[in-house]
């Protein structure tokens, strides 16, 4: 198995630019240009989310005004409609006359007891969702960075970019209009998928539901208001951490982390569709393969279940510790990769050769390929490697990037599929000094290759592109590639039998 | 591309296919629906009979004597007494199943006024009511009569004379007010059986939704529980006194919070019954059935055949699910459709498919259109000025044209001939044009009355009800629409012979034209109404939805062919616009 140590380290001081004809380019922080190098970015948009873009929904505001003594009950319903119950319950005990102070001492101590119990009977400790939240994401420093999440439309050039302030700003090519979908309900974004088919459909997985919003492309208001979003909510099914439509754009699979249940919606008539899942206490990511034939589903402990969608019967997998961080289909949706989030290793499941997944026990599989070992080592001074945080596989080239929980550089491998699954290292990408990258999202439709996006702790976007020379803009040549590419396959001989 | 037979004009297309509709007999398409009915009804009693059975192995627990236990089991089931508590619910559940069956099964007439569909709504739904009532009611009796507790018999002794105990009348009357909540609740309003989202085994879609129909049921009997106990301690006076009226003297009990429990147990319990069977009989009406893509013999009719047959709408909206899972799941069936007869080489199944789904689809554009113009246009029948200038105009125009130029000489021998007629029947043509000045007044006077407010909205036809008739065929529309766009698309890979392509410009220009009809349904204040349900709204966008996805699908895949295709500039520039 093949590490991290044949990677070739970018020099300190470098942002890497692009990969174009094979070759790797990367210049001085100060005056990088990716223009010297390739032509293909022209049109994308500039993103750089500073602070001062950001309408954070904390007190800020309130410093502004002069603090008035309020009546105790006004008090008390202003904490609860701006904070909720529990803090309405504090402001109760911290103001309150001393009889309401004891009953809610009592009614804290009360809240406290059935905690513990559910923390004795779940044998899991409950978490904060925000602390949850944070460590299911994708993205890395979820709760500080300023970007919360991205992601590329299928079809245009637009990309979605999701903020601290729970806003989502959406970014097209040749334009300066940057729509901004912001509402009370849409609290600490943790998921963003648009919707195939539709050009205008933008789901959000959020701490209180999912909000598909409608963005009239004709339409130049800034701030579309709460009326062009439906919400999608299940008093159970909170927070969503991941959310995925099905390559039809038909339907929408969401897992949440306190629910035992995947929802498949309908989105127009809200209404869901439920995937038991016995045993599990919630769900940290959906993933459909490209043709949507098969859905992966993870919990939040070491179960993760690989759906047929024809006939959604499902195939039951163990990972050996932690539960799945990561996982990405390939384009001939024949291999999955995925990652836990103890074990710095890559591991892959093929299905296209044997049809694995669903055949008998004689013939299938029952164990997945350690494909890369990704651990954490230094090479020539800089640390790189160790847990992931989030992996990604472009949806029209053999190209996987990795996002690192703890290091600072972004992994790029190029795959190759027959006659055995392989990752070739590419290369490191690095940011200015002191960046961190947080968050990445393949441009399904970059006609010149593949451009992989990676938001930075910074507020800044980069987009990487790895300029091909053989890639064409002819739309029938790409998608004849495509389709083509179910005659990959696997052996199934790199995979170890029962 | 390869060239067929010029395709037939649109007009002659419905025509055949509505003519064709008409010819299909329903009756094996029908005896599908009723064993899936049977099914159902089937499975609920077994059901119900599993949960009593559970009942009645929790209320003989023994745990110190196992054995006695198990004897007090079978000895509750084996009386007789068991079963003929368990009668009464068996023939609700029938009821309820023909019922809820009727709608199913046949066609709402969508002309009817309003007043005759109040009529008949009406009394499908008091029967209905009175059904949920009872139902409540008794299944707290069975349930009540099967516990060897207090409350097991409704009678007791008090003072050497029978009287009726009030716990048990209290549980009886909250099972009634239950049946009646649940009814104000869920069914009141036309319900339209949607197919699920996904088609999951029974099995599974059962053991799935099982334990969030509990948990649902839990928090929806709390609520007319805590209703009734105060709507019973209110009103109790009147219950003793109506008792008493009956004949019947009431034991006053102790109200306590083990009885406040038990109402809402048996509350959920009569919810979970309730919300079970409604589940039941959606598991098995909405499960896919098969149908062949070729008629094979006159019994076994074809795919198309069931689109066409609008007479059954749950036959019409399975074929469609039907046509959508095959355009997602089944290559193989999708190659039936590409296939050319032999000898011959024509696709006779494509076309059979798609002349019925776009008469469909065309059909449902035009009523859109139709009604949205009769709302969007002031009536054109308005009480008429009866000013003589008008009304002169207005005989002249009604007089037979013949009569008209009577006085006009013709050079032709013909008309010289009926000059005497002419002389002759003077007095009949006065009698006839007083007549048409009376059928005139009449027609005046009718048309006045019929747009009095009052008697429009009872006698008429509301414009809204109407549109809302013709979104209930949203559902299958919906599957429809994306299975076309999945075939379409999927055709450029897998149709050897073109088949396909040849329809592909219809397509684009029904669905565009179903598409502008959408918008413009949307933009107007039909679905926006105070009053119109909110399961129109959300079937209109999910047809639009639909449409918008398959079209940007199909034009997609064909983009660099528009222009080939025989469509109006405006439309390929507007449908540049959307993909």
């Amino acid at each position: 198995m093949n590490n991290l140590s044949i990677f070739e380290v970018p020099t300190y001081g470098e942002v890497t630019l692009c990969e174009v004809d094979g070759k790797v380019h990367s210049m001085h922080y100060e005056f990088a240009n990716i223009a010297a190098f390739t032509n293909s970015l022209e049109t994308h948009p500039n993103i750089h989310i500073t602070p001062n873009l950001l309408h954070r929904r904390s007190d800020e505001g309130k410093s502004v005004f002069v603090t008035v003594d309020e009546p105790f009950l006004k008090r008390l319903i202003h904490a609860y409609y701006e904070h909720g119950m529990i803090e309405m319950l504090n402001t109760a005990e911290e103001f309150g006359p001393s009889y309401l102070k004891n009953i809610v001492s009592v009614v804290f101590l009360v809240l406290n007891g059935v905690k513990i119990l559910r923390n004795k009977l779940t044998s899991t400790t409950i978490e904060n969702d925000l602390t949850l939240m944070s460590c299911i994401s994708h993205t890395r420093f979820w709760m500080t960075s300023s970007i919360r999440c991205i992601a590329w439309d299928s079809y245009d050039i637009k990309i979605a970019v999701a903020t601290c302030d729970d806003a989502i700003r959406i970014y097209s090519h040749n334009s300066n209009f940057i729509p901004i979908l912001k509402c009370k309900q849409q609290k600490n974004i943790t998921c963003l998928a648009w919707r195939p088919f539709s050009n205008s459909e933008l789901a959000v997985g959020c701490e209180n539901g999912i909000f598909v919003w409608n963005i009239d492309q004709t339409s130049m208001i800034t701030r579309p208001s709460i009326n062009n979003a439906s919400i999608l909510r299940r008093i159970n099914h909170v927070p969503v951490v991941s959310i995925a439509w099905s390559p039809t754009g038909d339907i929408l699979a969401s897992a949440a982390a306190r629910d035992p249940s995947i929802l498949i919606w309908h989105v127009e008539r809200n209404e869901t569709s439920t995937l038991s899942m016995p045993g599990s206490h919630g769900n940290c990511l959906v993933k459909w393969s490209p043709r949507g034939n098969k859905l992966l589903t993870a919990t939040v402990e070491r179960v993760f279940r690989i759906w047929n969608c024809e006939t959604w019967t499902s195939e039951r997998w163990n990972v050996l510790t932690g539960r799945i961080q990561a996982c990405c289909w390939s384009p001939c949706e024949g291999i999955v990769l995925f990652v836990s989030n103890t074990e710095p290793i890559i591991y892959a499941l093929s299905f296209t050769h044997l049809e694995m997944i669903f055949a008998t026990s004689e013939n299938s599989a029952t164990l997945a390929t350690p494909l890369y070992d990704l651990s954490r080592g230094e090479i020539d001074g800089v640390i790189i490697g160790g847990t992931v945080q989030n992996m990604e596989w472009d949806p029209r080239n053999n190209i996987v990037a990795v996002l690192f929980q703890d290091t600072n550089y972004v992994a790029i491998f190029k795959v190759t599929i027959d006659p055995t699954i392989h990752l070739n290292p590419c290369c490191l990408v690095a940011g200015v000094p002191d960046e961190k990258p947080v968050c990445i999202s393949f441009q399904g439709n970059f006609e010149h290759g593949a451009c992989l996006s990676i938001g930075w702790s910074s507020g800044r976007v980069q987009h990487f592109p790895i300029v091909r020379p053989e890639a064409t803009t002819s739309s029938s040549i790409i998608s004849k590639e495509f389709y083509n590419s179910s005659s990959f396959h696997n052996s199934g001989t790199s995979f170890k039998s029962p | 591309m390869r060239k067929w037979r010029s395709r037939t004009k649109s007009e002659s297309t419905n025509a055949s296919a509505a003519t064709n509709s008409n010819l299909i007999d329903p009756k094996p398409y029908k005896d599908i629906i009723l064993s899936k009915i049977s099914c159902a009804v089937t499975y609920t009693m077994l059901f119900h009979f599993l949960f009593i059975l559970l009942y009645v192995v929790i209320v003989n627990h023994n745990f110190m004597a196992p054995e006695v236990w198990l004897r007090s089991i079978l000895y509750s089931i084996s009386c007789f007494s068991f079963w003929i508590y368990i009668l009464p619910v068996v023939v609700l559940i029938f009821f309820k199943t023909a019922l809820s069956s009727k709608s199913l099964l046949t066609k709402t007439n969508e002309g009817s006024s309003t007043l005759r569909e109040l009529i008949s709504g009406l009394s499908v739904k008091i029967i209905f009511l009175v059904l949920h009532i009872i139902g409540g009611g008794f299944v707290v009796w069975l349930y009540l009569s099967l516990s060897e507790d207090q409350y097991s018999a409704l009678y007791s002794k008090c003072d050497g004379h029978t009287c009726m105990q009030e716990g048990g009348l209290f549980l009886i009357l909250n099972g009634a007010w239950n049946g009646l909540y649940f009814y104000l609740r869920t069914q009141s309003s036309h319900k339209m059986l949607l197919f699920p989202v996904i088609q999951q085994s029974k099995f599974c879609n059962f053991k799935a939704e099982f334990f969030t129909i509990v948990n649902e049921s839990k928090w929806f009997a709390l609520y007319p529980t805590i209703y009734f106990t105060l709507l019973y301690h209110c009103l109790s006076s009147i219950v003793y006194q109506i008792c008493l009226e009956f004949g019947v003297e009431i034991q006053h009990q102790q109200f306590g919070i083990p009885l406040y429990f038990l109402t809402w147990v048996f509350s959920t319990v009569y919810v979970i019954h309730a919300n079970v069977f409604e589940f039941l009989f959606k598991l098995f009406l909405t499960e896919q059935i098969r149908l062949p893509l070729t008629r094979t013999d006159k019994n076994a009719p074809s795919l198309a055949d069931a689109l066409s047959l609008d007479t059954v709408p749950i036959l019409q909206q399975l074929a469609s699910l039907d046509l959508y899972l095959l355009s997602l799941w089944s290559p193989e069936r999708r190659q039936m459709l590409y296939a050319l007869s032999q000898p011959g080489g024509h696709p006779y199944t494509w076309n059979q498919l798609i002349d019925v789904i776009l008469m469909l689809v065309n059909n449902f554009t035009e009523s859109l259109n139709n009604n949205m113009e009769a709302i969007s246009t002031p009536d054109l029948v308005r009480p008429q000025n009866t000013s003589t200038h008008k009304n002169f105009d207005a005989t002249l125009t009604t007089v037979p044209v013949p009569m008209k130029y009577l006085n006009i000489r013709s050079s032709q021998t013909s008309s010289i001939a009926s000059i005497a007629e002419i002389q002759t029947n003077d007095s009949l043509q006065v009698q006839q044009t007083i007549y048409v000045r009376l059928m005139k007044i009449l027609s005046d006077l009718y048309g006045y009355f019929k747009n009095i407010g009052i008697i429009k909205q009872i006698f008429g036809t509301s414009k809204d009800a109407k549109i809302q008739d013709i979104l209930k065929s949203g559902q299958s529309m919906e599957l429809m629409i994306s299975a076309l766009g999945n075939i379409v698309v999927e055709s450029v890979r897998e149709d050897p012979y073109g088949v396909i392509q040849r329809d592909v410009p219809d397509i684009i220009a029904s669905l565009f034209q179903l598409k502008i009809a959408l918008e413009r349904l949307n933009k107007s204040s039909i679905l926006l109404k105070k009053n119109s349900s909110h399961s129109s709204v959300k079937l209109s966008n999910s047809v639009y939805g639909a449409t918008k996805r398959s079209l940007i699908k199909i034009c997609r895949r064909f983009r660099n062919y528009l222009h080939e295709f025989n469509l109006k500039k405006e439309t390929v520039g507007q449908l540049r616009s959307i993909f």
